[in-house]
């Protein structure tokens, strides 16, 4: 049994739990960017109702996107890119922790390989 | 041999977590995990002093996972890591591609995007560039040199996020080869 508990090594576990971690904070990250994006919606047209009532504009932020389409395009861009740099730190921590899990399999698939070339 | 197997089997789900290996023990997947798998996931709640649920009825066929597989168009190499018989216990082969591919997909659209977004910020760098050339704002030369800095703003927004995540994609393909070809020896 002891030999089984020796078989991996503190740096496996290291690993094991950085890969771990990095596959939680990478929906964490989604979750986070996506509730930004609606965020941002949210401002823009908070901020909007605001200067429009102190103007006397009395014109709904979805008219005014309708009309406006350089803002519109600009708001849509931005939310985008939100919504995409959440998407890519998302695959990037997914790929990561893919990565440290594969690493740690070779690692043992060497290991084996060696323990049994010496057992025979 | 058979113990040495089971051994390999043992020190590698004994390292996993006990939910992860409740997860497998529920879900009960007989094509993905073999019986001593299953015999040896007992074992490990047993000593971990977990109470064993109840498992799902056995699944002997993926039918929505090969639909998903044949979606994707593997390439003959791709297919033979991921129907490989000795599978490896710490990570989904097919997981590995897919993110791969995802990776490259979002590294095209963010070019798109890097563009998109430096066209819809135009005014502002024009701005920027107007508060260089205050004595005159509205020359040919402001334009000029916005239009360059765009460029190379939008230049340097590919290259740092292009390549990065194509090399990322492209690592995650080395490391599943060299986890294969390791896996090969093994067996």
């Amino acid at each position: 049994m002891k030999e089984q508990a020796d078989f991996f090594s503190q740096s496996h576990k290291r690993l094991l739990n950085f890969a771990i971690w990095a596959k939680y904070l990478a929906w964490i990250v989604l979750v986070i960017n996506i509730f930004y994006v609606i965020g941002t919606y949210i401002q823009a047209q908070y901020y909007y109702d605001f200067y429009s009532i102190q103007r006397g504009q009395f014109l709904e932020f979805s008219q005014m996107l309708g009309e406006n389409l350089a803002y519109t395009f600009g708001l849509l861009v931005e939310m985008l890119n939100i919504l995409f740099r959440g998407i890519v730190y998302f695959l990037l921590l997914k790929g990561i922790s893919l990565g440290l899990n594969m690493i740690v399999e070779t690692d043992i698939n060497y290991r084996e390989n060696r323990e049994q070339g010496n057992a025979s | 041999m058979s113990d040495n197997l089971r051994g390999q089997i043992y020190n590698r789900m004994n390292l996993k977590e006990t939910l992860d290996l409740l997860e497998i023990w529920q879900t009960n997947d007989r094509l993905e995990w073999s019986d001593t798998a299953f015999q040896v996931i007992e074992e490990i709640l047993k000593e971990r002093k977990v109470e064993i649920p109840q498992q799902n009825q056995p699944i002997y066929e993926h039918s929505e996972k090969e639909d998903e597989i044949e979606s994707f168009n593997f390439s003959e190499s791709e297919l033979k890591i991921i129907d490989d018989q000795n599978p490896p216990a710490f990570y989904d082969p097919f997981d590995v591609i897919k993110t791969s591919r995802q990776i490259e997909i979002v590294a095209k659209v963010m070019i798109g995007l890097v563009i998109a977004y430096n066209v819809a910020n135009f005014s502002s760098s024009l701005r920027i560039v107007q508060g260089y050339f205050f004595t005159n704002p509205t020359s040919t030369a402001v334009y000029l040199i916005t239009f360059i800095v765009i460029a190379l703003n939008t230049a340097i927004g590919i290259l740092t996020t292009y390549f990065p995540l194509f090399a990322v994609s492209r690592i995650l393909k080395i490391l599943i080869e060299m986890e294969f070809n390791s896996r090969k020896a093994v067996s």
